[in-house]
């Protein structure tokens, strides 16, 4: 059981890298331009 | 209400009000790395944390950069929780021999603590040895309140900067919230919790006699009590003032060792609002008009007047379904009145209301009375201040990001209504400040309704219900009401701590965090790239009391279409069957 909660921890932090990916290409933010 | 309840809440407010300002000071210091007082004591522990962790601390981030910062510092913090709870038998600091918590316990209170939640679906006295009470619980009050700061540092300077890259540094921020804020109140609290009858030993508990003897469920005849104490004083101080809530004991500040007197329960509810209330002014110093500040606590303490005001009213009024029976709810010299059921006497009703108000506005979630015992509308009051997403003072760092975006949808919707251009501060608000707010908005309220959904369908969420009907239903509403706003305090009267409940609660905590902190840095990384835009005559003033109330009406009107319905099966229909 201890490896499922593990698991489900890292599944948790891995969609939350992927939100960040997901605003990170929402705002464009590496085009560099100011608005 | 009586005179003497609406003076306490009167001069609590008003001493809340009166600290805002010195203590927001400092804090605008401490985040701006000016010189501080205590910086000649703790400046070499600062400069040496950061020498042996690597951190230069000249170095600023992107938005990104501190997001994966504060993701691996949490997810390190959560496992490190987990093992000490696994392995707490083999461990030292351990008199009463406290066997290993379940994984599915451990788990939920790991992420429990680790995100500023502190839902405890654990006894304290009976569970946990001191070694996992100190050193997993009591670091993460501390250092997951120190996220919170951190994040909210980023998000302003993201407002307080224009045509800039980066935020700031997420591990300083970290660092010096810590050190230079929760640490040294916390030290004075705990001294004035301890001067109050707050137990803080390394003892084992201690077992004393009966002057009679008395037989136990099974007849066998019990001659002693063992009565548990440990290093309770310490914990109590940061989980007030850290918004964490989690008791060192069972029943939380309703125990006498960890609120004794009328004096250690008015500065632990205090404490509970204190960082919150002076972040607003330190904001405003931030952005270099404190009248922004002033704005922010007075649109929080409408809010907060209006609901404590309800919950003191229905709570006063008692039951309607005594009176015919002839028993008298009227306050007297001799009584207190109203409805005491859940409630201590030593505090009465105005400082249970007070309490259970501002724990459900912050996100602290410590507790002195028992919510599931409240009047149905008296109960609702704790349910609505955590729906209107603990944005009214809120959990330290958290609920002052989370009002700033209510301040962003309401210049764009303010700006929508007069054909203004949404400004806000020198920003501009366009598509992508209002789709990172949406999502803000939107996430909370579908994890507490789609867990609950699932809870009240479910056998195994039925399982856990011990009161049928619409009570029951709020009991569950508020279950995953308090995790996913990280707010920790239970309605109670649902059996939580099952695999299910740990499962789903947990993973509803750890959406309230950091699927909202995402998005809060994604937002403020769009503003801190915006140029400057000039005030002109078609900029709308955010400081004015035109604009608090508008503010006011954003926040309750997005709070009561998202809950209403459900708020509508729970605590309202239950009130309307009592008055029937």
């Amino acid at each position: 059981m201890d490896l499922f909660y593990l698991a489900v921890a890292v599944v948790f932090f891995l969609l939350t890298w992927g939100l960040m990916k997901v605003c990170d290409i929402l705002g464009n933010f590496d085009s560099g331009e100011k608005r | 209400m009586t005179f003497n309840g609406i003076f306490q809440i009167v001069f609590y407010l008003t001493v809340l009000i009166l600290l805002a300002k010195p203590l927001g000071t400092f804090m605008a210091r401490v985040f701006q790395r000016e010189k501080t007082f205590l910086d000649p004591v703790l400046g070499p522990l600062e400069r040496f944390i950061y020498r042996v962790s690597g951190i230069n601390k000249d170095e600023e981030y992107d938005w990104k950069e501190n997001v994966v910062a504060m993701l691996l510092f949490n997810f390190v913090g959560l496992l490190v929780v987990y093992a000490l709870q696994r392995l707490q038998q083999l461990l030292p600091l351990n008199p009463q021999g406290m066997p290993a918590v379940s994984p599915d316990s451990s788990f939920n209170t790991a992420v429990s603590f680790a995100t500023n939640t502190n839902w405890q679906g654990y006894g304290g006295e009976t569970m946990m040895s001191y070694l996992t009470q100190m050193v997993a619980l009591t670091v993460q009050n501390f250092v997951s309140a120190a996220t919170g700061m951190a994040v909210l540092a980023l998000f302003i300077r993201g407002i307080a900067r224009h045509s800039a890259k980066t935020l700031g540094n997420f591990w300083v921020d970290l660092t010096r919230s810590t050190l230079y804020i929760l640490l040294p109140l916390a030290i004075v609290l705990s001294l004035v919790l301890v001067s109050q009858g707050v137990v803080q030993t390394m003892s084992p508990y201690v077992s004393v006699p009966f002057l009679q003897s008395t037989p136990d469920t099974s007849g066998a005849k019990v001659t002693d009590q063992l009565i548990a104490v440990g290093p309770a004083a310490s914990q109590i101080a940061i989980k007030q003032l850290g918004t964490n809530g989690g008791g060192f004991f069972n029943v939380n500040s309703a125990h006498p060792f960890e609120n004794p007197t009328p004096l250690s329960n008015f500065v632990e509810m205090i404490s509970i609002l204190l960082i919150a209330a002076a972040l607003c002014y330190t904001y405003g110093k931030m952005v270099g008009d404190t009248r922004q500040g002033w704005a922010l606590i007075a649109a929080m303490t409408i809010i907060l007047v209006a609901f404590l005001g309800m919950a003191a009213w229905a709570e006063q009024n008692g039951n309607p379904a005594f009176t015919p029976m002839g028993i008298d709810q009227k306050a007297s010299n001799l009584q207190p009145g109203g409805n005491m059921e859940g409630k201590e006497v030593r505090f009465g009703i105005a400082n249970s209301v007070i309490w259970a108000t501002t724990t459900t506005a912050a996100s602290n979630g410590s507790v002195n009375s028992m919510h599931d015992s409240y009047m149905p509308l008296g109960g609702l009051v704790p349910l609505v201040m955590m729906h209107f997403g603990e944005v009214v003072f809120g959990g330290v760092g958290s609920g002052l990001y989370g009002m700033l975006i209510f301040v962003i949808i309401a210049v764009f919707v303010a700006g929508l209504l007069v054909g203004r251009t949404p400004e806000y501060l020198g920003h501009k608000i366009e598509a992508y400040e209002m789709k990172m707010a949406s999502i803000l908005i939107l996430i909370m309220p579908i994890t507490v309704l789609v867990l609950t959904a699932i809870a009240v369908v479910s056998a195994d969420g039925k399982a856990g219900i011990l009161n049928p009907g619409p009570h029951g239903f709020s009991e569950i509403l508020y279950t995953f009401t308090s995790q996913a706003n990280n707010n920790g305090s239970a309605f109670a009267g649902v059996s939580a701590n099952t695999p299910f409940y740990n499962l789903t609660g947990g993973i509803a905590m750890l959406i309230g965090r950091y699927w909202l902190a995402v998005p809060t840095l994604a937002l403020a990384g769009s503003l801190v790239r915006k140029k400057l835009v000039p005030p002109s005559e078609g900029t709308l003033p955010t400081h004015t009391p035109l604009f608090i109330f508008w503010l006011v009406a954003v926040v309750i009107i997005v709070g009561a279409l998202n809950f209403l319905p459900a708020l509508a099966l729970g605590p309202i229909v239950e009130h309307l069957l009592m008055v029937h």
